[in-house]
């Protein structure tokens, strides 16, 4: 079966992740603030093989969402339809500001879904790190040392 | 795009440098050492000089039109821009005003490379919320465009009060402050710099130059179908030239390691090793060696782009004065002569 990845936003993150999970076989689809059509360049050109889809569409379609647009942003998303899936957040790690690292941390309180995310991240060709549960998310922000 | 066409710049943000005892000079004369730099970088043959803009104590880049203003005093022929200009939480009729006059008292040198800065520190000092981070360069950058090509302007947005018929002097000839969109690898970037028909000046500070052959693919194909006329293309990296790559690389890692490890610490990234630092010199962004090396390695990058600008940060973090004239003499002499013929060569074969 092949696996079905849901990304929200098509910024650097996203476009990137997006790149990696389709060279590791992912199905991938995402998304961005507006309509599909607004990002279908950008995803063509950046990240061929991935589908452009509203982000209601791209939660349906997804056992794992990635959620790869600015906090600020995150209020915008409608909050209901993320019932049941695995939903990873990149969103403290802001793409202007912090760039494009080789390094995703996973942090969550149930370990089925941080294994699917570990695993995820180790597929597409990242270094996972579990960083425990997740009230733990706090110390990947930026500006958090880690200790 | 033949290799005469191609424009050199240098880059710098005014770093607090230390003396050759090791301490740190005073931010004054930071900025009088960046005049004669300038003025050495015009004397080699550059043909740009560019001045970040930051607001913090390790950088003296927060008034670049003053510090260009003082450099076009002292020369006759170099372009004296920005690296970048941050937009955002500029007002842009102050920016027009003031590019406007360095253009005028240079005689028509001016240039700019405007973007969102990768740095936040301008928003809280300026009364400016990182929330609206996209929203603010959108609108700035509509309203400086409209004031550097169609004066008068009659205008409105949310972070301004509106205009109506303005006229702001003093006035400059269409077109004559080349403004470019500086861009560190969003796509929304790259497609807001065609959309307003800006040329693109990709940030690359790290990873091979190649990674970001796609962007401008996605610029190329997103002007294709707005009906745009092809823009140029340049790139900002940063390096150090001395005669040998060894002396090169001994000079620049010290100074390349305390500046990272800042950053690191502040951003969350991971500090830097000596092993990425020579994967960087070696195949990735930063181009330190003799200047045979640095030649070789940005041609690749003006062939691996379609590149017709190439700028040089010279000299990261805190390099002394004294080795920060020599990069640029030997960058000016040998590097960029070397450059054109390897891309000469290149075409002619």
């Amino acid at each position: 079966v092949t696996p079905r990845l849901g990304i929200v936003g098509a910024g650097k993150l996203g476009t990137t992740l997006a790149r990696a999970a389709v060279a590791a076989g992912y199905d991938v689809a995402m998304s961005g603030s507006g309509p599909a059509g607004d990002i279908a360049l950008t995803v063509e050109v950046l990240a061929p093989g991935a589908r452009t889809a509203t982000t209601e569409e791209v939660i349906e379609h997804a056992d794992v969402i990635v959620l790869a647009v600015p906090t600020h942003r995150f209020r915008e998303l409608p909050h209901d339809v993320f019932a049941g899936k695995v939903l990873v957040d990149a969103m403290n790690y802001w793409e202007p500001v912090d760039g494009v690292d080789e390094e995703l941390t996973a942090a969550g309180d149930d370990p089925l879904a941080v294994g699917a995310v570990m695993q995820l991240v180790a597929r597409i060709g990242f270094d996972p790190v579990d960083a425990g549960p997740l009230a733990n998310g706090r110390s990947l922000e930026p500006a958090t040392a880690f200790s | 795009m033949s290799a005469q066409e191609l424009e050199f710049g240098l880059d710098t943000f005014l770093p607090v440098t230390v003396d050759a005892a090791g301490q740190a000079i005073s931010g004054d004369q930071v900025i009088r050492n960046a005049v004669e730099e300038a003025v050495l970088a015009e004397s080699v043959g550059i043909d740009s000089f560019n001045i970040g803009e930051h607001y913090r104590t390790e950088f003296m880049d927060s008034a670049s039109h003053v510090v260009l203003a003082a450099i076009a005093g002292r020369t006759e022929r170099i372009r004296l821009g920005t690296a970048v200009s941050v937009l955002s939480t500029q007002d842009p009729v102050r920016l027009y005003t003031d590019f406007a006059t360095l253009d005028a008292v240079s005689g028509g040198r001016a240039q700019l490379i405007v973007g969102r800065g990768s740095l936040t520190d301008s928003f809280p000092l300026f009364g400016y919320d990182l929330a609206d981070y996209e929203e603010l360069f959108e609108e700035k950058l509509d309203l400086l465009v409209r004031l550097l090509r169609d004066q008068p302007v009659t205008w409105s947005g949310r972070f301004r009060t509106p205009l109506e018929d303005q006229l702001v002097s003093p006035p400059i000839p269409e077109g004559s402050i080349p403004t470019w969109v500086g861009v560190g690898g969003s796509p929304n970037s790259v497609l807001r710099a065609a959309r307003f028909g800006l040329p693109l000046m990709l940030a690359v500070i790290a990873g091979r130059p190649g990674r970001f052959a796609p962007y401008v693919e996605l610029y190329k194909r997103a002007l294709g179908q707005l009906g745009k006329p092809e823009l140029p293309i340049g790139l900002h990296s940063l390096g150090f030239v001395a005669e040998t790559d060894k002396e090169a690389i001994e000079i620049q890692w010290p100074f390349y390691k305390e500046q990272f490890e800042w950053a690191a610490r502040e951003r969350g990234w991971r500090p830097p090793t000596y092993e990425q630092f020579l994967a960087e010199v070696d195949h990735g962004s930063m181009y330190v060696g003799s200047p045979e090396t640095v030649a070789n390695r940005i041609a690749d990058a003006v062939r691996t782009l379609s590149l017709s600008r190439f700028d040089l940060l010279y000299a990261v973090g805190r390099v002394p004065h004294e080795q920060r004239l020599a990069t640029i003499e030997l960058y000016g002499r040998e590097v960029v002569p070397r450059v054109r013929e390897l891309l000469g060569a290149g075409v002619a074969a």
